[in-house]
């Protein structure tokens, strides 16, 4: 059915000039930051000094919100609705932007029990951490095909 | 007339929303002027019919033309002390920057700092939709406009529907901020209100009506209505003090003192006193003739980008506190605990420590307090994932669980150590993970049963891997990259007896498709799950070949179980003996930017049932239209007590009928009920400058007894209703209808205009 194994000709690698990047954020020793750093760092991307760098990735810091998502027969949440979301843009070292500011998010749903707070306040923490790796995912993703398409 | 331009010739590009229901708009003929022009560094370039030199005095006459960079300044005399660079320029004047018109009989101005001093001024600022008159007007060297005995609006020139009359106002563009002092709201040429002191907003970015009056009323306390003051004490420090009428339960005094610093972070402190509840007497004669009250504590701080600390305090007098006294959002209402936190972490390159006290207030008189953490200390190894080493893992951890009522407490300590070796490729990816992990504790037993230092130990194992498949396609001709993507993950983990173990912090995990790659079953460390298990999943993508846009991503996955599942959060219930999990799905399409749809179910296959389906479904409309429909359906498998399915549909619209009139509604419907637990609608008529919506809301509050039923007669509803006035640029009365909208309607986010 024409599926190949992804190789190194891939519209998916990032190209050389990319590979040079400075990341800007307020909070650089965040779990997420640190996430999106080492994640970046697998899949070949330096992280230099601004000076140095031929990309500026711009991070905002990571929002994260929890609403109801249906209510109980006591008018209790059942189940809670988890979204992450973070701003990124991509500036070259002109500061000329290289890539429209985008905005990643993540949806997650969990059931909730009033009975258990501190027990369910654990799986969101989990489920946090999942949404992080996923956000960053997101991100690298989409800085690589916006660079791979130009 | 101050660069107002009617509608039919405005350039058709340029007439948007407002500038129909304006009937017009604000043109700024140095909109495109370079921002990089300062004036501060520019040349002076004077230009006249005569001119005379007298030493540093130059004299202009007729016609005067003053550029300075991007900044002009018309007149028809002017003098000018080339020695002090500053000048006086009289004779129907005019003073323009980009986005600022400022124009009057005679103006004093310095060529170094830009401060100017105008009398009989009218201005403009273009891109606030403001303008306005002063007696005087002073511009200072930062920006700021001065309004000295004058008036403002954001109406129309020739058509002001409502006007501010104040004897000073200050307009900070940078900031976004104005304040009036001594003002008087004129509607329509009459006054109706006079402010001693207001501050409102000047464009987005705090554009509430904070600091006007709120009224509302409904059936928890009838005609409600709140007066903030706002003390701006400090650029970094204010104050806010509502002092709340409630009509049929007293006085409410809500206080909040924010303060913010580079070094320290951000400290919110409050709080609200009651200090007579008519209503809640009646209600509860048990409390007796309390007094309610609420303190709050917010803190967020990172010092050196290394120490991150927060405080999230908040403690009220009572369980009802929130349900009766909390208007403004629905949400908060059906709160069942209150968090009290205090964090400190260290995010160091190697190490993340951190120590937390926590403990959680229940608002429900049939749920107890949780567990208190009285502290948490964390030592984690911040791994790296580098490709091709060895990833170590460390992770020590010491709990103290402490609680009121008479429970189980004590110290716990978790360990565990181990390493993992991702491995990466451009065609997919492995990562081996070994690790060992310990778990102690030493605990104070009310009836002494069991053992008081229980210990568990038990190894893991797991192998994660994926490929990554490719191909390329067109879909209504576009062009697309698809992927496929499988991946399995297996795990094994040592059972050990944990029947004696309490249950401090653990949960069991809501199934889902991530549930298939996470290493235990369980939140908290209360439990070592035992496991030896195959998860299998399968992802596609189709992803934009132009932008990397993803259009649809999708997910299919399921555990197999070689061994039953011994370790239970409740010791007493036997093994989980299925061969293998539910089946998890998730598809998220995003079509075009208007339409978004989220799906994600669980199907048990043994069963055939489905346990949990949960459908969202969002289209936004550039006009503001948005429109939502919601299903969320789910048979509680980890509540043993109670088998009640929830299934619950959602439907909510904003939706602008033409430019003046919009009408909003939500409804969240019990399916299992047959009945509506909440709904609103409401009106909206907006003019050019402003706005006015009516808001009605039904709602169940949350019910005190034992597992009643939506359709129960004796449940009593709660109605609400709202009014908003918005003056366009300034806020207005009633900001809890936003507040209602946002929280009600998915996507819908209030603008200015």
């Amino acid at each position: 059915c024409g599926f190949q194994l992804r190789g190194v000709a891939s519209a998916t690698a990032m190209p050389e000039s990319w590979r040079q990047m400075y990341l800007d954020t307020s909070d650089p020793n965040s779990e997420f930051s640190r996430d999106l750093k080492a994640r970046f760092s697998a899949n070949g991307i330096e992280w230099m000094e601004r000076d140095e760098a031929n990309y500026i990735l711009q991070l905002g810091p990571e929002r994260f919100s929890q609403r109801n998502l249906s209510l109980n027969s006591e008018a209790r949440a059942a189940e809670f609705e988890l979204t992450m979301q973070a701003r990124f843009t991509v500036r070259d070292a002109s500061g000329a932007m290289a890539m429209e500011p985008a905005e990643a998010v993540i949806v997650k749903q969990m059931e909730n029990d009033p009975r258990n707070v501190v027990g369910k306040a654990e799986e969101i923490r989990i489920i946090q951490g999942e949404m992080r790796a996923e956000l960053s995912q997101q991100i690298l993703r989409r800085i690589g095909f916006h660079a791979a398409a130009l | 007339h101050l660069d107002w331009v009617p509608e039919k010739s405005v350039p058709e590009a340029l007439r948007d929303k407002r500038c129909r229901s304006c009937g017009g708009r604000y043109l700024d003929p140095l909109a495109e002027s370079d921002p990089a022009d300062d004036p501060e560094t520019a040349d002076i370039r004077a230009q006249a019919s005569e001119s005379e030199l007298q030493g540093d005095d130059v004299y202009l006459r007729g016609g005067v033309s003053v550029d300075q960079g991007y900044r002009q300044l018309r007149g028809e005399d002017a003098h000018f002390d080339r020695s002090v660079r500053q000048g006086t320029v009289s004779g129907g004047i005019t003073l323009r920057e980009p986005g600022v018109l400022l124009r009057g009989k005679e103006a004093q101005y310095s060529a170094d700092t830009g401060e100017a001093s105008i009398r009989d001024s009218e201005f403009v600022l273009h891109e606030q939709h403001l303008h306005g008159t002063a007696t005087r007007l002073r511009r200072d060297a930062d920006g700021l406009l001065f309004v000295e005995g004058g008036e403002l609006s954001f109406c129309a020139p020739d058509d002001e529907q409502w006007a501010i009359r104040a004897n000073s106002i200050e307009l900070d563009v940078a900031e976004g901020l104005g304040t009036a002092r001594g003002a008087k709201l004129d509607l329509g040429g009459i006054p109706v209100l006079y402010l001693p002191w207001v501050r409102f907003p000047l464009d987005d970015r705090r554009r509430t009506g904070l600091l006007w009056p709120d009224l509302s009323s409904d059936t928890s306390g009838g005609l409600d209505i709140a007066v903030p003051v706002y003390f701006n004490l400090a650029p970094n420090y204010d104050l806010l003090y509502v002092p709340r009428y409630i009509q049929e339960r007293g006085t409410n005094h809500e206080l909040e003192a924010r303060y913010t610093d580079r070094r320290i972070g951000f400290w919110s402190v409050g709080g609200a006193y009651m200090p007579e509840d008519d209503r809640f007497q009646r209600q509860r004669p048990e409390e007796g003739d309390r007094e309610r009250w609420l303190s709050v504590v917010k803190h967020n701080g990172l010092f050196d980008q290394r120490w991150r600390s927060r405080v999230d305090y908040s403690k009220a007098s009572d369980v009802d506190y929130f349900k009766d006294l909390d208007t403004s959002n629905l949400e908060n209402r059906r709160r069942t605990n209150l968090l009290q936190l205090g964090s400190l972490d260290y995010l160091g390159d190697d190490w993340l420590i951190g120590a937390d006290i926590q403990q959680y207030q229940s608002l429900a008189d049939d749920i107890n307090n949780d567990y208190q953490k009285l502290p948490q200390l964390t030592a984690r190894f911040r791994g790296d994932n580098t490709p091709f080493e060895f990833d170590p893992i460390v992770l020590a951890q010491y709990s103290y669980f402490d609680t009121d009522d008479d429970r189980v407490t004590g110290q716990r300590v978790y360990m565990e150590g181990g390493a993992t070796y991702p491995m990466l490729w451009q065609s997919g990816f492995l990562k081996p993970t070994a690790k060992y992990r310990y778990l102690e504790y030493e605990l104070t037993n009310p009836d002494n049963a069991g053992t008081d230092s229980p210990t568990a130990g038990s190894a893991l194992a797991s192998l994660d891997g994926g490929l990554y498949f490719e191909r390329h396609t067109a879909l209504a001709g576009r062009g697309l990259l698809q992927t496929l993507e499988p991946r399995i993950f297996y795990l094994f983990s040592e059972y050990e007896n944990q029947l004696d173990q309490p249950d401090f912090d653990s949960a069991e995990l809501t199934f889902s498709y991530n549930q298939l790659f996470r290493e235990t079953r369980f939140s908290g460390r209360d439990r070592l799950d035992d496991a030896n298990q195959l998860s299998v999943g399968l992802t596609t993508r189709y992803i934009s070949d132009e932008d990397g846009r993803e259009y649809l991503n999708a997910s299919l996955g399921q555990i197999y179980y070689l061994d039953d599942r011994r370790v239970r959060l409740d010791p007493r219930d036997g093994p989980l003996d299925q061969s293998s999990s539910e089946m998890a799905a998730e598809v998220n399409f995003y079509p075009n930017k208007r339409l978004s749809l989220r799906n994600s179910l669980v199907w048990d296959p043994d069963s055939g049932n489905m346990n949990a389906g949960n459908l969202q479904a969002r289209y936004q409309r550039g006009d503001g239209a948005v429109f939502n429909v919601g299903y969320s359906y789910r048979r509680p498998l980890t509540l043993v007590d109670r088998d009640i399915v929830t299934a619950q549909a959602h439907l909510s619209t904003y939706y602008p009928i033409n430019d003046r009139w919009r009408v909003f509604a939500a409804l969240n419907y019990s399916v299992e009920s047959n009945t509506s637990i909440e709904d609103m609608f409401g009106i909206e008529y907006d003019s050019c400058c402003w706005r006015i919506r009516l808001l009605h809301l039904r709602y169940f509050d949350t019910a005190g007894r034992q597992n009643p039923d939506f359709s129960d007669p004796d449940l009593e509803r709660e109605y609400s209703t709202q009014v908003q006035v918005v003056l366009k640029g300034m806020g207005g009365f009633g900001s809890r209808v936003t507040d209602l909208l946002e929280d009600m309607i998915r996507g819908f986010h209030d603008r200015d205009y």
